[in-house]
């Protein structure tokens, strides 16, 4: 089988795993990390929401195949390494606001969360009512309220410092938009 | 708090506790008001043990019987029978002071989001005058002594479990609070009890910790406490006891325990109901696909729902095995029904409606077709079987009824896992992993894979009995992908695209 590596929770892994096997699997059966839940296994329930170089997505629908070696996959156990705190501002958050009941479909709802508040930044904005209603994680308890406060609280504690480094990655990608927008202009 | 403390002790090595004559049954406390329950005496117990061991028990007029006859015009709806029923073990269930000042209780119920374990915390705390994080709470192994007391359901838990509780952690502090006068010289009345700590007037501290050994008992003895009047903590706002656990990934589930030797199984069920595998057509071929060590027919009866089960290394590997099984399935108990068709039945059984009455009336008809409810966590339960015993791990609401499943439940288990989204896991998965650890002789994880199934109800229609996984999850994601740098990486759709371009080509031309 072929050996697949990447980056995972800021440390480099290497799986030798088939080609098709879903990252979900290479997590959870292969390198025993269970913070990304299984729900579904179809890209619905997002319980194993988790983030590819920054971006929200859900494990249980890429094959292990699509990852390159320069991935950096974080799940929810390495989430507070990359603000280097014990806890992410927005885990502090969900705290504060005792959001959780159950549990299980939470690590996936803070990796969006999180993803969510940072999509907002890049785009130079705050999360909306309208972001918030296109989260898609199911939460079987109805913790949605609390959720939705969560994020906003989180957001609110999320460094602004953090965002700068940030910011240069995020500034070139506004930077094309209004390229492509601009050909629709005349 | 008040240092003065009510108790009565008594020998009960040789004498049955709560009998006739004996000074703690004698002077009962009656919390009445606490619970509606009548007729009924609480005695505390402090049990043999290293450390200090405190119970509780529901002294009844009929104490000896194991379900108590319970009189209707005393009950006043479900839960009050679950109390009721849960009476005769209360003593069973017990409060333990650690060396290291923590207080622990091991919870004979599911935690599934309901957050009983984080209520019972707060009544132990409020009791003992300890600190909330002080108090340790595991869910219980299965103990079939308790009968009717490990069952979750109901809506029941605090109802049933509250007073024993504060009973047990009564009967603790008050003996820590006669070891601590001992310990300290001083009488019970000049102590003072804060977090755990207790302190004379001139500054002298003991610990619950500190006393831990010092309050154990050596024979089993009946004491009366005395419960306190004014709750602390009982009626605030707490945050849940497992919330670090949540959020940071760390809380355990039955998909997440890690049992030496067990492995990702998955059960292709029957597309109707009460379908029976008869047998596999290409068992050989699934059981050489990657990573498969096995393929088994799950007999089918009324406990277990049965159909295939393949064992692979990952669920991945199960999902396509599922897929590719070819089975022959039989003796559905609705062959030739369908949905329409169970409706037409329900509507020529339905009975007709009284007269109109006088007035304006308005006739409309209603189908509500059934749903069952499913936790977002996908049923699991893990079997160690073996010829003379057998071991789950699961969270189960009811552990004695998976006991006459034909599941054995051993203690001890080492993890308990929580369980999720109100239901925990059905008893019958546990059935199944049973069942599966019969026929192969493996511990598997057992994953019934149609939800619904494991409450015995399944979908009509024929349908493939297990989607594939996706593969766009990156492109959802806004992950763009060149498609050279994909194929570089990925031989086999590399070999694959050049057949479909033929393939295309053929056509075109």
């Amino acid at each position: 089988m072929p050996v697949h590596t990447f980056i995972l929770n800021g440390k480099r892994v290497s799986v030798d795993v088939a080609d098709d096997e879903r990252v979900l699997w290479v997590l959870r059966d292969v390198l025993g990390v269970n913070g990304p839940k299984y729900g579904c296994g179809l890209g619905v329930c997002q319980a194993c929401t988790s983030h590819i170089n920054g971006k929200a997505f859900n494990p249980c629908s890429v094959p292990i195949s699509s990852i390159r070696s320069s991935d950096r996959i974080t799940t929810i156990e390495g989430l507070p390494a990359t603000v280097g705190k014990p806890l992410h501002p927005m885990q502090e958050a969900w705290l504060e606001l005792d959001v959780a009941q159950c549990g299980f479909c939470q690590p996936g709802q803070i990796m969006s969360a999180v993803a969510l508040v940072e999509e907002a930044r890049a785009k130079r904005r705050k999360v909306s009512d309208a972001d918030l209603d296109a989260l898609r994680n199911v939460c079987r308890c109805g913790t949605y309220p609390r959720v939705r406060e969560a994020i906003k609280a989180g957001e609110a504690r999320m460094p602004k410092a953090k965002r700068k480094p940030a910011k240069p990655k995020a500034k070139p990608k506004p930077k094309p938009k209004p390229k492509a927008a601009a050909p629709k202009r005349p | 708090m008040s240092a003065n403390e009510e108790t009565q002790m008594t020998d009960l090595e040789h004498r049955r506790p709560g009998g006739a004559g004996e000074p703690g049954a004698e002077s009962p406390v009656d919390p009445d008001g606490a619970t509606g329950i009548t007729r009924r005496r609480l005695m505390g117990y402090l049990l043999a043990a290293p450390t200090l061991v405190a119970a509780a028990r529901w002294d009844t007029e009929e104490a000896t019987a194991a379900v108590p006859t319970v009189q209707l015009t005393n009950t006043l709806d479900l839960s009050d029978v679950l109390t009721a029923a849960a009476l005769p073990t209360a003593s069973l269930i017990s409060v333990t002071v650690n060396p290291d000042g923590t207080v622990s209780f091991a919870l004979p119920r599911a935690e599934v989001g309901q957050g009983i374990t984080t209520a019972v915390a707060m009544t132990i705390a409020d009791e003992m005058d300890v600190p909330l994080d002080k108090v340790k709470i595991t869910l219980a192994d299965a103990r079939p002594e308790l009968l009717f007391n490990q069952f979750t359901g109901g809506s029941n838990t605090m109802h049933s479990i509250f007073t024993p509780v504060r009973m047990a952690a009564a009967t603790a502090r008050g003996q820590l609070m006669r070891a601590a006068a001992d310990e300290l010289s001083v009488s019970t009345w000049d102590l003072r009890l804060r977090e755990g700590v207790f302190s004379t007037a001139d500054g002298r501290t003991a610990t619950f910790g500190s006393l831990a050994e010092k309050a154990a008992v050596s024979r089993t003895v009946a004491v009366t406490p005395r419960l306190k009047t004014q709750h602390s903590i009982v009626g605030t706002d707490q945050r849940r006891i497992d919330a670090q656990d949540i959020v940071t990934g760390r809380k355990i589930f039955a998909m997440d325990l890690d049992v030496a030797g067990a492995l990702p199984t998955m059960v292709c069920r029957p597309p109707t109901i009460n379908g029976r595998a008869l047998g596999v057509d290409n068992a050989a071929e699934v059981l050489a696909m990657p990573g498969i060590t096995d393929v088994a027919i799950i007999p089918h009866s009324q406990q277990v729902p049965g159909g295939v089960a393949v064992r692979g290394k990952t669920f991945g590997q199960c999902v396509e095995a599922v897929r590719a099984l070819k089975v022959r399935w039989g003796g559905s108990s609705v062959s030739g029904k369908s949905d329409a068709s169970v409706l037409a039945d329900l509507r020529k059984a339905q009975l007709p409606f009284t007269p109109p009455l006088p007035g304006k009336t308005i006739d409309e008809t209603f189908t509500f077709h059934f749903r069952p409810g499913d936790p977002l966590e996908t049923n699991c339960a893990v079997a160690d079987v073996r010829k003379d015993r057998a071991e789950i791990w699961s969270c189960l609401k009811s552990p004695i009824l998976a006991k006459q499943l034909e599941v054995i439940v051993m203690p001890p288990t080492t993890d308990t896992p929580g369980g999720a989204g109100e239901f925990g896991v059905a008893a019958s998965m546990a059935a199944v992993a049973c069942a599966y650890g019969r026929a192969t002789g493996r511990p598997p994880t057992s994953f019934p894979i149609n939800h619904g199934g494991e409450l015995g109800f399944e979908p009509f229609a024929t349908v493939p009995p297990i989607p594939a996984s996706p593969v766009d999850g990156l492109a959802k994601a806004g992950v763009k992908r060149p498609k050279k740098k994909r194929a570089r990486k990925a031989p086999s759709k590399k070999k694959k695209a050049p057949s479909r371009r033929r393939a295309q080509a053929k056509t075109a031309d």
